[in-house]
């Protein structure tokens, strides 16, 4: 019995230390912070089917939205997005379909604003908007909301507004187009897609980071003949 | 792995992790930090990352109604020790154990995650069908998850609390795990957590 309270208090040492280590490693910020998922009763049996590039095949670039060569990166043909489901409509937008976006390299995010992760990367999803909006690029924010106070579109606005979110945004307030687009029950926030010009997915992440990943695979999409 | 791991114990303030550790927790803690059910919990946990890193399913409404009781079932099985001597027969570690893993797989597959980067990359990786390749990432993040729950299971084993103070840790335990599951039951909890969420924006 002694030894068995022994061996516990020995394991109890090495699980805090093992916490301790694996933060002061890792670093104890939380700009990694949380992003969620939420679910549906039926996996819906759409076709997109997620795939972020190996990072081993990536060579990323300077930000540039002059870029003419295309930079190495793997963006398999994940065949053309599905359709928006049951919208709430469009904020902060000239158009009212991802259609009308032909021609144009587009990011479609899901986000809500009360989601940590989400709001996490904004600064990059700002930082995109700058280098390569206009004529050639696009972003289309569909929020969808996990609770109730995130479906108020004043809410959403005036988050949108502090936030620095300038792009259009989809109102997705039953997540039907969330789960509609990602396969499976359970659907995650934050997630990208990279559309190309013709509407094809072509990258998929879901969660915060792989900055760099996501601003070679925009430079490689814009730089694709149109 | 390491990134994995501490991304984990970083999420586990944040509210969307709420349902992965509590029922886990109260387990842990309703059996004082146990052999068998510290392992179940572990095990438990892991399984149900990997199955929800496969994303084929997730527990709501009625299914997740139905696992709620489960749930408090198992509970109430792990809390009955502390409270009764005539339940000796409960304290079958073969028993704890598969009760410990059974909550904590419950709690996986309830469990709505946080995505940080380590999470994302691991989530993107199943969904792009390389399940396999993921699972070394999910087992990580989900040890890391559990591991404040395992620091406490093991305090517990090796402080061997006295019976009147166990009363109290245990009967919080039990309040706290079975009050939870029903809130699960009555389909509640996500408002426990929406409040966390705006409280933490």
């Amino acid at each position: 019995m002694t030894s068995s309270r022994t061996i516990a208090g020995i394991g109890a040492g090495v699980v805090g230390v093992a916490i301790v280590a694996a933060l002061a490693a890792t670093g104890s910020g939380t700009d990694d912070a949380p992003a969620t998922a939420a679910t549906v009763d039926t996996p819906n049996n759409e076709t997109v089917a997620p795939a972020p590039p190996s990072s081993s095949s990536l060579s990323p670039t300077p930000s540039s939205a002059q870029a003419t060569t295309a930079p190495s990166i793997d963006l398999p043909n994940r065949g053309v997005h599905p359709e928006f489901r049951e919208i709430d409509g469009w904020l902060q937008s000239d158009v009212a379909s991802l259609e009308e976006l032909r021609g144009k390299v587009v990011a479609v995010q899901f986000w809500t604003f009360g989601c940590h992760n989400c709001t996490a990367t904004l600064p990059h999803m700002q930082a995109l908007y700058e280098n390569y909006g206009g004529d050639n690029f696009e972003i289309v924010g569909i929020h969808a909301p996990e609770f109730d106070w995130e479906a108020d579109v004043g809410n959403i606005e005036n988050a949108a507004a502090d936030l620095g979110v300038t792009w259009p945004i989809v109102l997705d307030t039953n997540k039907r187009t969330f789960h509609y687009w990602q396969e499976g029950p359970t659907g995650h926030w934050p997630r990208i897609y990279l559309l190309d010009r013709d509407g094809n997915i072509r990258y998929d992440h879901i969660g915060e980071g792989r900055y760099d990943e996501i601003d070679t695979a925009v430079q490689a999409l814009l730089a694709e003949p149109a | 792995m390491l990134a994995a791991f501490a991304e984990a114990l970083r999420a586990t303030w944040q509210p969307c992790t709420l349902v992965l550790l509590l029922p886990p927790l109260a387990a842990v803690v309703l059996t004082r930090g146990r052999w068998a059910p510290l392992a179940g919990t572990l095990v438990g946990a892991v399984v149900g990352g990997w199955v929800f890193a496969a994303n084929v399913v997730f527990l709501s409404g009625v299914r997740l109604q139905l696992t709620g009781v489960l749930v408090a079932g198992a509970l109430g099985l792990l809390a009955a020790p502390t409270f009764t001597s005539r339940a000796v027969w409960l304290r079958s570690p073969l028993l704890q154990g598969a009760l410990a893993a059974a909550v904590a797989f419950a709690a996986a597959l309830w469990w709505r995650p946080c995505v940080g980067r380590e999470l994302g990359v691991i989530l993107s990786t199943a969904a792009n069908g390389s399940l396999g390749a993921a699972l070394p990432g999910m087992t990580a993040y989900m040890l890391g998850a559990m591991a404040p729950i395992a620091l406490v299971g093991l305090a517990l084993h090796a402080l061997k609390p006295p019976q009147r103070a166990m009363l109290w840790i245990g009967g919080t335990a039990a309040v706290a795990g079975l009050g939870f599951s029903a809130l699960l039951v009555a389909d509640r909890h996500s408002d426990i957590v929406s409040t966390l969420t705006r409280w933490t924006l």
